[in-house]
């Protein structure tokens, strides 16, 4: 029968099941809580006294349960019911060292987490309210071993009022509606006919065909489910982090996120994508005493909104600032490392020399003999493929030129960077990553100031390339890819990965293009986003509030308070997931996405993953393969692009 | 057997549970003539150690506290001396055996002066204060039984510290122109110490050298994490010993090992040229 039919004014008494009927767990497998509170205590060092427990807790507490149940049926016979005391009562078994004190506070902690854990079922909220407003008699029944007070407390905390509602628990009455004892029990108990009584539960064989063997009314609870499997990840961190991105797709969660295809991805890909990250995150800068952390624009700002918000428990003076590749090449160039010059003006974009100069704080115009030595005609030219290599000369040429013109801007605005770090001796700089460049020219700006400065770097990921930048000076570590290793991390990135993190994080406050000087200071110029680039950051912004959905969601686990808990990278699976499998509906969405990716470039936008012409997909040839190399997203561009052009992609 | 074993373990910062684990590998130990000292590269100030600590008979010393480390080495009526890095462990017969054959069958090699046995690798995951052990495999079981080759030392870990047993007196002698304090110490030390005495092998592997994640920041191993510092340090304190005068052994062992770095450093280059790199 469906909750929206159901007449409550029609019974006397009205029972409800309580998990996954009343509540839900932020988890996907209830088993999952023990390693949620193994990752607790073993980052709790007033357990260290008990190696044993840190090394195999989940185990023994699931171990433990089942035991309990066998030992009970032994001793006295009956239902395998059981309460936590007589659980914890078999785990104080498995070693000598545990004391009473220490069960104790395990069953406290369990108690604790599984408070934080749960939340309140918005269907079953309102089935539970008009069964009160009935004025039907309302009753709980759990199949649980926790007594009835901590039912009660548990209820409480997920803002349910159930003074007066009377809690049965299969564990303290040694029945159970598994068996269907308790029902008997119950009617006896409260002298009612059956017909009287409406029971609202989700487990089909306990809370319905047991309860209709009494001839008791019953109401099947179908929105919320959980996973009886089991994880073979080997860390509790593992384990947390896939049972959380899991739980998003069990049908309750839908009552954290709006219905809008955007905010869906932004719940179910990139929430927890970030968790992981911004996790790492305040664990690095906690562990190397970071004092002051600087937010790069733009793709930092949700991250330093997310951290400030639900991570910045230490208070680490953070500040957003505004810089790019356009903005900072022109000053951060004090030495002239060949290799690292390349990083300056490649991608896919193709730029004329006019622009690359520009890049450089040069005019093109000036250096025309220079530019006639190495083979361009003028500066309009846009070098074609395979003259990368007269782009290099050039710039090679002008060494000297570049790195004046850079020591002038540098002496007019690096101050901006100056104030940035303030007197802070460790101070980090936090953003997506790919090839540390940012880093590198914002610590060489710094002058006189940076070698009494530790100056870290913390990224989403660092390429293979970011090894250009790699020095002894200059520290960067990257999550998910660290200097491109694991290499198939880094190639998933480079196959889409980092276009479509770009676009998750994008921000509407405009790119700096430069810095004026003002009576206030050194300020940062910013570019006025071009109409692309608005539906763009209109999507991102639907995509940035279902981020922040996930946030609220996942936000009571994070008072646990141990960072290192949710720093799993197996909180990327479902963003590895969306580049190298993607839905339709994430095609559907997200090839037409336009990027830019080379500096200060915003009105030169290419398309995330382009279609081409059915003849060229059903004989794919030259414009296949060049279409191809071009799209940033190689397998939505192959998916969209198929022979079977009948088929769905 | 009659010698008495000061062990030292080296201990760096948050590996509580590590420590506790070297810690249970001592009291493991079937020898049971033995002294432990903790070297806390914390200084005395951090009591977090302290707190850490569920054996109150272990000595601890702290960084800042190099005479005191001296002085109770000296008066301390051990005779020989061992270390044990807080994340390594050894085997419960690792000081029954390696004494009983120093006892019994090296007093004919006069110039044997320290006794080790070959090592596994140990790969671990950390995971705050639990550990998860992975697989073991042979780390230096290359060497020959008999005394150690000078150029066996080419390689800086190919005799780790956790798998020596030094004679006390000798060790001291060597050890005070040495930081031992430094986490890099060893090496150089090594190296000084076998250019006057011998290193004898037993080939069985009785000393375990524990590895967790490369990427491990917080209880990763000490010498990945620094490597970029210990590099440094190698260099100066190598540099240091070449300056000494009096030990052409050791000056022309270095010497050769510098002018192998450099050819290796320039067959390096010369093979990037060929395939284009």
């Amino acid at each position: 029968m469906g909750t929206d039919f159901v007449d409550l004014n029609s019974f006397k008494l009205i029972s409800f099941d309580i998990f996954d009927t009343l509540l839900s767990r932020r988890l996907y497998r209830p088993k999952d809580l023990f390693s949620l509170i193994q990752s607790y205590i073993i980052h709790d060092d007033s357990f260290i006294k008990y190696p044993e427990i840190l090394d195999n807790f989940t185990e023994w507490r699931i171990q433990a349960e089942s035991n309990s149940r066998v030992v009970k049926v032994k001793k006295t016979g009956g239902e395998p019911e059981v309460t936590i005391s007589d659980i914890y009562a078999e785990f104080k078994l498995f070693s000598h060292h545990i004391d009473d004190d220490l069960i104790s506070k395990l069953i406290a902690l369990e108690i604790n987490i599984e408070k934080l854990v749960l939340y309140k079922c918005h269907e079953g909220e309102k089935l539970f309210k008009n069964a009160v407003e009935s004025g039907a008699n309302v009753i709980v029944i759990s199949d649980m071993y926790f007594p009835s007070n901590v039912l009660k407390e548990l209820l409480n905390a997920c803002g349910y009022d159930v003074n007066g509602v009377r809690i049965y628990s299969s564990g303290e009455e040694q029945l159970s509606k598994h068996s269907g004892e308790i029902y008997k029990r119950i009617l006896d108990e409260l002298d009612i006919q059956p017909s009287e009584w409406l029971h609202i539960g989700d487990n089909l064989h306990a809370d319905i065909n047991n309860a209709k063997k009494h001839k008791i009314q019953t109401l099947h609870a179908q929105w919320s489910e959980y996973s009886h499997e089991r994880s073979y990840h080997w860390t509790a961190k593992d384990v947390v982090g896939e049972s959380i991105y899991r739980s998003l797709d069990l049908k309750q969660a839908s009552q954290f996120y709006k219905n809008d295809e955007f905010v869906e991805l932004g719940f179910k890909v990139f929430g927890p994508l970030l968790l992981g990250f911004i996790s790492w995150l305040s664990m690095q800068l906690k562990n190397k005493g970071i004092q002051k952390a600087l937010f790069l624009a733009r793709d930092a700002h949700l991250i330093e909104r997310i951290y400030n918000k639900y991570f910045n428990h230490t208070s680490i003076d953070s500040e957003y600032i505004y810089l790019s590749r356009a903005s900072t090449y022109k000053m951060g160039m004090t030495d002239w490392p060949m290799h690292r010059i390349w990083h300056l003006f490649g991608g896919k974009n193709k730029k004329s020399i006019s622009k690359i100069f520009s890049m450089l704080g040069l005019d093109a115009k000036l250096y025309m003999a220079d530019l006639h030595h190495v083979g361009f005609p003028d500066e309009n030219h846009v070098p074609r493929i395979g003259e990368e290599h007269k782009v290099h000369w050039l710039i090679n040429k002008l060494f000297i030129q570049v790195m004046n013109k850079n020591t002038q801007i540098r002496n007019n605005y690096a101050q901006y960077f100056v104030d940035a770090c303030k007197d802070y001796e460790k101070v980090a700089l936090i953003d997506v990553g790919w090839m540390g460049n940012i880093q590198s020219v914002f610590a060489r700006s710094l002058g006189e100031h940076w070698a009494s400065k530790d100056i870290y770097g913390f990224y989403l990921a660092t390429f293979e390339g970011a090894l250009d930048n790699k020095s002894y000076y200059n520290s960067m570590s990257g999550w998910l890819s660290d200097y491109g290793s694991p290499l198939d991390k880094q190639n998933h990135l480079l196959s889409g990965g980092v276009e479509l993190m770009e676009f998750a994080l994008a921000d509407n406050t405009g790119s700096t293009i430069g810095y004026i000087k003002t009576d206030e200071g050194i300020l940062p110029l910013r570019d006025e986003s071009s109409d692309s680039e608005k539906d763009y950051l209109d999507k991102a912004g639907r995509l940035q509030d279902g981020i922040m959905s996930f946030f609220e969601y996942v936000s009571p686990l994070l008072k646990i308070n141990v960072n290192n808990t949710f720093s799993s990278v197996v909180l990327a699976e479902p963003f590895f997931k969306l580049i190298n499998e993607p839905s339709s509906t994430q095609l559907n969405i997200l090839a037409s996405l336009t990027h830019s990716e080379s500096a200060g470039t915003n009105s030169e936008r290419l398309v995330l993953a382009d279609r081409i012409s059915l003849r060229q997909r059903l004989f794919p040839g030259k414009v296949y393969q060049e279409s191809l190399e071009k799209s940033y997203w190689k397998e939505a561009f192959k998916r969209l692009n198929r022979k079977r052009f009948w088929k769905r992609y | 057997m009659k010698s008495k074993v000061l062990v030292i373990i080296r201990h760096y910062g948050n590996r509580k549970r590590l420590l506790l684990r070297a810690l249970q590998s001592i009291e493991n130990q079937t020898y049971k003539n033995h002294e432990v000292y903790i070297l806390s590269m914390s200084s005395s100030t951090d009591d977090n150690l302290k707190k850490a600590l569920l054996h109150p008979d272990v000595h601890t010393i702290y960084s800042d506290q190099h005479a005191v480390f001296f002085a109770e080495m000296q008066s301390s009526s051990a005779d020989k001396i061992a270390f044990l890095d807080d994340d390594d462990t050894w085997a419960p017969e690792f000081l029954t055996r390696l004494i009983s054959v120093y006892e019994n069958r090296l007093q004919c090699h006069k110039t044997v002066k320290a006794i080790c046995c070959h090592v596994n690798k140990v790969n671990e995951v950390s995971e705050g204060n639990r550990i998860i052990i992975n697989t073991t495999s042979p780390f230096n079981h290359y060497l020959p039984t008999g005394p150690i080759n000078f150029d066996a030392l080419y390689y800086k870990n190919s005799i780790p510290i956790s798998s020596i047993i030094f004679s006390k007196h000798e060790f001291l002698v060597v050890a005070k122109e040495h930081d031992v304090f430094d986490p890099a110490f060893y090496w150089v030390f090594l190296i000084d110490f076998i250019s006057a005495y011998d290193l004898w092998l037993v080939p069985e592997s009785m000393s375990y050298y524990h590895f967790r994640d490369a990427n491990d920041s917080y209880v990763g191993n000490y010498s990945i994490l620094q490597d970029a510092n210990n590099e440094f340090e190698f260099t100066l304190n190598l540099h240091r010993l070449m300056r000494r005068k009096g030990n052409t052994q050791l000056l022309t062992m270095l010497l050769n090992m510098l002018v192998n770095k450099t050819k290796h450093h320039r067959l390096t280059y010369l093979e990037n040229k060929i395939n284009g790199n």
